[in-house]
Formats: structure tokens, C-alpha cells, sequence
């Protein structure tokens, strides 16, 4: 690929073609500017920063804090969703943006393979996706002059991100480099990698991926410090605060324990379910021969799911008041939609999404090893929780009767994001209002594969970072000499289950009868969230024993559901490995 | 555009080496522990293991230290963890143990339910994310300190690895896999299983539950008693039954 120009607002950037290589070195020392904090939503995106004595949410010219996510393709012109299209004459509408020719949805996108369920789902958009479901990228393209013209989700991303970066520059008049973004519990590593690299393409260096709700638990934190402090009452007792947030794209549940400006996150649970789902249950109820009428995306079937989705996500805002809908729309080739749709017909469509929500919540709980009783504040954030039956969903999970007030729903991330940018950025303020820390804790379990085709934890989900734990694993086969660790990130007890973030050999292993070497695999998260895994012989020890080997994690590029299965059918069960059962330790 | 490639190693190489140059003493060996830990021998191997967490039986048992030295930074004295007067963070002391670090004396019984609230304290003043702007060394530092408060806050606020921990300070390494001889042991086991996996409502599993949080009460009372009179077979004896219950509490609230 090459290098992409683009013409936006009079200027012309440049993105770095969207190649290997990795994001740039963390640990970097600091920049004088203050890191800006970026909420990408699915939906909407927001940038927010510490103005010196508080945060402040900038708005693009149309006067937005919210700004629509998605970027336009026009000839030889891109624009994303910060400036809108910049001049009035041709501000983007809705329906341009559901014209094939704006990528949106990018978040869901990112880093995914085609065999990805998310991605299958997102063939429903009015823009090309294609899949081979082979487990490799899918092929997404926008439509410029009735043509389809390639992209990926990086490359839009950054693009949007760069668009973001010149409204934060010209409303601070200076350059801006670091930014602190947040991002799904639910993202990988590899998810996570890609971020960093759109954000590399648009010029940002990432200081820090904060997952969505520990945003809100750190602005949380910021206010109750401030109200111990307004009442003289020291660094006060410990909170236990629940954090729902529910966008477009994503649900996340955090647990925090918050006293004296500090943050710990208890536990943390997450999943790819989002208003997109509840939009297109909605649209495929409404429309039952959804899937059948609009196969295959010619002109007018994308104009015509533009003018569902339009109806349909109106109707899902308004339900949010009123007891019924209608919607009626005229699809074309004499397809009508006439239907009033109340709340019961609404949760009924959607039972399986309230139902996973409260799958997560009652998780993130067990987890933290807390009771709803435990609970002192129940946080509603994200788009979906104006949702009555999410409302309810949550708050009756917790035992509250009401929310916690003093956030904004939209805007309380992004807030959180521009606090953590001050503070890592080592800004104080005189006030203490700054003086805040969080403790972040791994959303999901780190591990390798053993025991067949079982996942073996090393760092179980929701340990503290930094962390650093290692198991004991032995060999299968009589005097095996290679051993695979192949490393995998999440929740499935089956190593297939989960993300795949790479994979190397320990090669050299003395030949001796199975089961009597000592493996040791090591895992280490240091404080930038960087992932190393160390693996050796422990066990007979000396000079004949090789090196131990320490990679850094994830070192998968593409393809992940591909080299499962071809590491698995390369090498069956021959370099397979064992978990030794453990030593009592503290 | 952006840089590539040698980007890439620099960070890698420059914190293999900052990790490398912040041990001090150089990392004792130990061999002399039998059946040494997988974290210790890890450790040992990767040279970056940190000395009061691999090996607090030879770090500590002789020494009185852990009052606090002079401060790298600015000379002032009593500088423990970090220093009081210029607030840098200091580099891990290996005479110090987890006790020390939350102001508590060596024992089991811990009178103290503000753990929490002196852990957020220390990481107040130690989490490597709030020394971003400080120099290399602080920051290696800030991280090895964080995460030994973080050991450590995990250590003490549960009974059993406070224990096991206690035992380790005296020396003493517990191996768990002991298989259990003791046919009593092994029946009530197989019955608390047992009982849990037929348990179809959540009142019958509360009440297994309650039964095996009296057990292990009573065996963590053993163990303190144990403990202070030095009978050690016997405190291990309860460290492994206080571990049987766990798992079997662990168990109950699974299906709960």
C-alpha cells in the first residue's frame, strides 16, 4: 500500500501507509505538551483536555462534543465526522453518511479477522465488507464514484484521528503529540496494537489505552476526593463503585474501590454488544426478509437500508420516552415498513442482549468478590443506558434505586481520558485536584496452551498491573526436545477459545522420559502495559540447558484463527506441553 | 510519518538493562531452599528478580534494617520506600518485608482493617504512573517499589498467604504436593464435594458454605496458635487444610 495524501480544510497531511511495524517506544521521557484524552466511540468521538484547572470537552465547529465517527470518501477528498464536511454546502447528512461512501463503525472493525462473528455482522452496513472466513482480514471499501475503493479500519481511524488532532491543535494553538485514548474491556492486545498504530499513522503517540469504564472510575475518584476535601473530612472511608457503560459498540462493567484520590479497579468484564445489535434486531424484526432483500449491495438496496436504519434507529431514541413507535418507511421496489413498536415487543427483540449485559455485571461482581449490598454507587454511562429496561437491568442487579448523578453520560469517559493525560502527562495542581491515582487490574486471563488443547492461565484476569507470574509446565512425550508456548489472551477454557497473541519454541530440552522436565513460562506486564513472556528449562539446571527466551507480546501481525490451526495440523500433538500441579505459595 | 523499526528494540533493551542496574545487592542465589519456587528459580534465571520477594529467607532473617536510609536523591535520612522530605522514590531495600511496609508487626493475627487504605497511600507515592516525568532510574524504581507494595498488600490481606508467608519468613516452604494421608481428611473432602455438587438450591449451598468458613476459622485459629509457639509441623498441617477449605468455599460460591 502506499502513502495515502489527503486534502482536508485547506491542509494537506500525510498518513504513513498502513505497513508493519508497531506503535513507538512507551517509555519515552515525557513531552512538555499535556496529553489530550480521545474517547473513540463506535458512534461518536470526543477529545478533552486539562485547561489547567479543569477539564474541558472541545467542540468541533458545528458546535458538536460529540462527534460523529466515520469518514467520508469523495473523489480525491476524505473528511471525517470532526469537521462534518466542513462548509456548509456540503455538510454531511445522515444519509450521506449511509451512502456506502463513509467507512463508520470502525471500532468494531479494527483488528478483527473475517471468521469473527462481529465482523459477519457488520455486513449489514451500507460500505463493503467482505469476507473469506479464513481468519484473515476482511476486505472493506467505500464507495467512490460507483466504485469500491480499499481501505482498513487502521487507516480510517487514522484519518479521523487526524482530523481530531488539527481541531485540538488550532483550539490550542500549539502542537499536540500525546494522547491518552480509552478503549472496550473487551479489546485484545491485538485490538489494542492496531490502536496504536492508527494513532502512530496520525502523528499521536499514545501514552496510555485506558479501558472505558476506569476512565469513569478515575473522574469518580476526582470527585469524591473533592467533596472530602470541601468537607474537611480527610482522605475518608472506601467506596465501592459499579460502572455500567454501554455505547455502539461495546458493554463494559467495572468494579472500583475508591478512597484518598485512588482508583483500584477491582474487576473488570466486557463484551461486543452494543446499540448496533439492538439497531439491526430492530431492523431484521421490522424487516423480517431482511437478509434475502438486501443480498448483495447494489445502489439502490443501499439507499433503501439508509432509510431503514434512519427510521429505525429514530424509533429506538424515541422509545427511550414515549410507550410507542411507529415506524414507517418506504423502502422502494414496493417494500413498506409499517409498524408501532411498544417496549415489550422492543425487549423481546433484544432479550438476548439485556441478558448478556447482566451476565457481565453479575461477573464483574463475583470477580470483585463483593455483593450488590456492597455497592455505594451505581454508575449509568454510554449511549444505551438512557435505555429504560438497561436502567432498570442495572439498578436492579445492584439493589439501587437510582444512579449515581454527578456524571455525564456522554461525556464522563472522555473526561476521565483528559484527567489521566494531565497526570501522566506529571501536571499537578495546586488545588489537589489532580492529586489521583488508578490502579488498573487485566480484563481478561493471559496464559498459554497445555494440557492438550486447554488454556492455562498464567495471569488470571482482574491481577493488579504490574504483574508478574510464572507456572511450572512439563513435557508430554518421552524425551521431546522442542516444546511450543503458544500465548493466548481470554475467557475460554479451550486454548482455540481465545485470542492467539503468538507463539515461540523452546528448543534444546535434555532427552529425558516425559513429565520429568521443569517448564517454567513467565509472564510480565510492566507498568506501560506491555506484555513480555519469558519461557525456559528450570529443571535439570546447568550448562547443557539452553537459554531462556523472552518475547514480547502480542507478535502476531494477521491472521490469528489461521495459524491456530495450522501450528495445530504442522505439529499435532509433538511439541505439546503439561502443567505441573502446583506448589502451595503465597 | 512516523519512525520505524529500530524503535522497536530501543525501549525493550533500555528497560532489560534499567531492571539490571537497579538490583542492588546483586541477586543472592538459593539454592539452599529446597524444592525452590517457580518464581524464585525464574527470577534467578532472568536476573531481574526482585530480592525481597525471591528470597526473604536469606534477606531477612538476620537483619534489622528497613528503618529507612539515606534518600539517593537528597541525603535526607529515614527514607523508606520514598522519601519523606523530597518525595523521590527509593530502590527496593531487601531487608524489607511486607510487615514493615504497612508499619505491622511480624504476626498472624493482624489487628488492622485499613490495609486498603494504606496500600492507595503507598501507591500514592509510588506508582509508576505518577513518576512519568522523573528520571529513568525513578521510574525503574517507582516500578519495582508498586509492584512490591502490590505483593505485598496481596500477601497480607489474605489468611492463608499470610501465613505461608510468615512460614517463608521463619524459612519454611510448604509443599503442596503433599498428597494427604490422612484418611478422616480425605473422606470429609470427598463428602464437602460431594454435598456441593448435589446441592440444588442456594440455601443448601449457603449453608455448606457457613459450615466450611466455621473450618476454616477454627484451622486459621490453630494456626496463630501453632505459629506463636513455634510448632511448625502443626502450622503447616493447618496451612494445608485452611487451603483444602478454601477451595472448597471457592467451590460453593462458583455455583452460587
Amino acid at each position: 500500500m502506499g502513502v495515502l495524501f489527503c486534502r482536508m480544510a485547506e491542509q494537506l497531511y500525510t498518513v504513513a501507509s498502513d505497513s508493519e511495524t508497531t506503535g513507538e517506544d512507551k517509555s519515552q521521557p515525557s513531552f512538555p505538551d499535556v496529553a489530550i484524552g480521545i474517547d473513540i466511540g463506535t458512534s461518536k468521538c470526543s477529545v478533552a483536555v486539562w485547561d489547567g484547572h479543569q477539564v474541558e470537552l472541545l467542540k468541533n465547529t458545528r458546535n458538536q462534543k460529540g462527534m460523529r465517527s466515520y469518514v467520508m470518501f469523495k473523489d480525491d477528498n476524505l473528511s471525517a465526522g470532526v469537521t462534518g464536511g466542513t462548509a456548509q454546502e456540503n455538510a454531511h447528512e445522515e444519509r450521506d453518511i449511509l451512502s456506502g461512501s463513509a467507512i463508520f463503525n470502525m471500532k468494531r472493525l479494527i483488528g478483527r479477522m473475517d471468521t469473527d462473528e462481529v465482523v459477519q455482522a457488520s455486513k449489514a452496513l451500507p460500505f463493503l465488507v467482505q469476507t473469506l472466513g479464513i481468519g484473515v482480514r476482511p476486505f472493506i471499501a467505500a464507495l467512490v464514484n460507483n466504485m469500491w475503493r480499499s481501505t482498513t479500519p487502521e487507516e480510517v481511524l487514522a484519518i479521523f484521528l487526524l482530523e481530531l488532532k488539527a481541531l485540538v491543535e488550532m483550539h490550542l494553538k500549539h502542537p499536540v503529540r500525546n494522547a491518552v485514548l480509552t478503549i472496550p474491556v473487551a479489546f485484545s492486545r491485538f485490538q489494542q496494537t492496531r490502536i496504536e498504530r492508527a494513532c502512530a499513522m496520525a502523528g499521536l503517540h499514545v501514552l496510555r489505552l485506558m479501558p472505558e469504564p476506569t476512565a469513569v472510575a478515575l473522574l469518580y475518584a476526582q470527585q469524591q476526593q473533592q467533596q472530602l476535601m470541601h468537607d474537611n473530612m480527610g482522605s475518608g472511608i472506601e467506596k465501592i463503585a459499579l460502572i455500567f457503560n454501554m455505547g455502539a459498540g461495546y458493554c463494559d462493567v467495572a468494579v472500583t474501590a475508591t478512597a484518598g484520590g485512588v482508583s483500584q479497579i477491582r474487576a473488570l468484564s466486557g463484551c461486543t454488544i452494543g446499540g448496533e445489535d439492538i439497531l439491526q434486531n430492530i431492523m431484521r424484526h421490522v424487516l423480517p426478509n431482511f437478509d434475502s432483500f438486501y443480498a448483495g449491495q447494489t445502489m439502490d438496496r443501499i439507499r433503501s437500508m439508509g432509510l431503514l436504519r434512519i427510521a429505525t434507529q429514530d424509533a429506538i431514541h424515541r422509545l427511550a420516552n414515549q410507550e410507542t413507535v411507529e415506524i414507517n418507511v418506504d423502502l422502494g421496489n414496493g417494500q413498506k415498513v409499517s409498524k408501532v413498536l411498544d417496549h415489550s415487543e422492543f425487549e423481546q427483540v433484544n432479550w438476548g442482549i439485556f441478558e448478556k449485559c447482566e451476565k457481565i455485571i453479575n461477573q464483574c461482581l463475583l470477580d470483585a468478590k463483593l455483593v450488590p449490598e456492597d455497592i455505594n454507587d451505581v454508575m449509568l454511562v454510554g449511549g444505551c443506558s438512557r435505555i429504560p429496561r438497561i436502567r432498570s437491568l442495572v439498578l436492579g442487579l445492584c439493589k439501587k434505586e437510582v444512579s449515581y448523578k454527578n456524571i455525564d453520560t456522554l461525556e464522563a469517559a472522555v473526561a476521565g481520558a483528559a484527567l489521566e493525560g494531565a497526570i501522566a502527562s506529571g501536571v499537578t495542581d495546586p488545588s489537589g485536584s489532580l492529586d489521583l491515582l488508578t490502579i488498573q487490574a487485566t480484563p481478561m486471563n493471559l496464559g498459554i496452551r497445555a494440557d492438550g488443547d486447554n488454556f492455562a492461565a498464567i495471569i488470571p484476569r482482574n491481577t493488579t498491573v504490574p504483574a508478574r507470574r510464572d507456572m511450572l509446565f512439563t513435557t508430554t512425550q518421552d524425551n521431546q526436545s522442542e516444546a511450543l508456548i503458544a500465548v493466548y489472551e481470554g475467557e475460554g477454557e479451550r486454548a482455540e477459545d481465545n485470542h492467539l497473541l503468538g507463539y515461540f519454541k523452546i528448543t534444546g530440552i535434555p532427552p529425558v522420559p516425559k513429565g520429568s522436565v521443569e517448564i517454567s513460562v513467565c509472564m510480565d506486564i510492566d507498568a506501560a502495559n506491555v506484555l513480555r513472556v519469558f519461557a525456559g528449562v528450570v529443571k535439570p539446571q546447568g550448562p547443557a540447558i539452553p537459554p531462556f527466551i523472552e518475547v514480547r507480546m502480542p507478535t502476531l501481525d494477521d491472521g490469528h484463527g489461521w495459524c491456530g490451526q495450522a501450528l495445530a495440523k504442522m505439529y499435532g500433538k509433538t511439541l505439546d506441553l503439561a502443567v505441573l500441579p502446583k506448589k502451595l505459595q503465597p | 510519518m512516523w519512525r520505524r523499526g529500530a524503535g522497536l528494540l530501543r525501549p525493550h533493551l533500555a528497560a532489560a538493562s534499567v531492571g539490571r542496574r537497579v538490583r542492588r545487592p546483586p541477586a543472592p542465589l538459593v539454592p539452599a531452599v529446597p524444592s525452590s519456587t517457580a518464581s524464585s528459580s525464574c527470577r534467578q534465571i532472568l536476573g531481574i528478580f526482585r530480592c525481597s520477594i525471591g528470597a526473604p529467607s536469606r534477606c531477612l532473617s538476620n537483619q534489622a534494617g528497613g528503618g529507612g536510609g539515606a534518600c539517593w536523591s537528597c541525603g535526607a535520612t529515614g527514607a523508606f520506600l520514598s522519601c519523606g522530605s523530597c518525595g523521590s522514590v527509593q530502590p527496593v531495600d531487601p531487608a524489607v518485608d511486607y510487615f514493615q511496609i504497612f508499619g505491622l508487626n511480624r504476626e498472624y493475627n493482624i489487628k488492622d482493617n485499613n490495609l486498603e487504605g494504606r496500600y492507595k497511600e503507598w501507591q500514592k507515592k509510588l506508582h509508576p504512573d505518577l513518576v512519568h516525568s522523573k528520571s529513568e532510574k525513578e521510574r525503574a524504581y517507582a516500578a519495582e517499589q508498586s509492584a512490591l507494595v502490590i505483593d505485598a498488600y496481596r500477601t497480607l490481606s489474605k489468611p492463608l498467604s499470610r501465613a505461608l508467608y510468615l512460614l517463608k519468613l521463619e524459612g519454611i516452604h510448604v509443599d503442596e504436593e503433599k498428597t494427604i494421608n490422612d484418611p478422616e481428611l480425605l473422606m470429609e473432602m470427598m463428602e464437602i464435594r460431594e454435598a456441593v455438587n448435589d446441592a440444588s438450591d442456594s440455601q443448601t449451598l449457603e449453608k455448606i458454605q457457613s459450615q466450611v468458613k466455621k473450618k476454616l476459622e477454627t484451622w486459621s485459629r490453630s494456626f496463630q496458635d501453632a505459629f506463636d509457639k513455634k510448632d511448625f509441623d502443626r502450622a503447616i498441617e493447618a496451612t494445608q487444610r485452611m487451603r483444602y477449605y478454601e477451595r472448597a468455599v471457592e467451590e460453593t460460591v462458583k455455583k452460587l
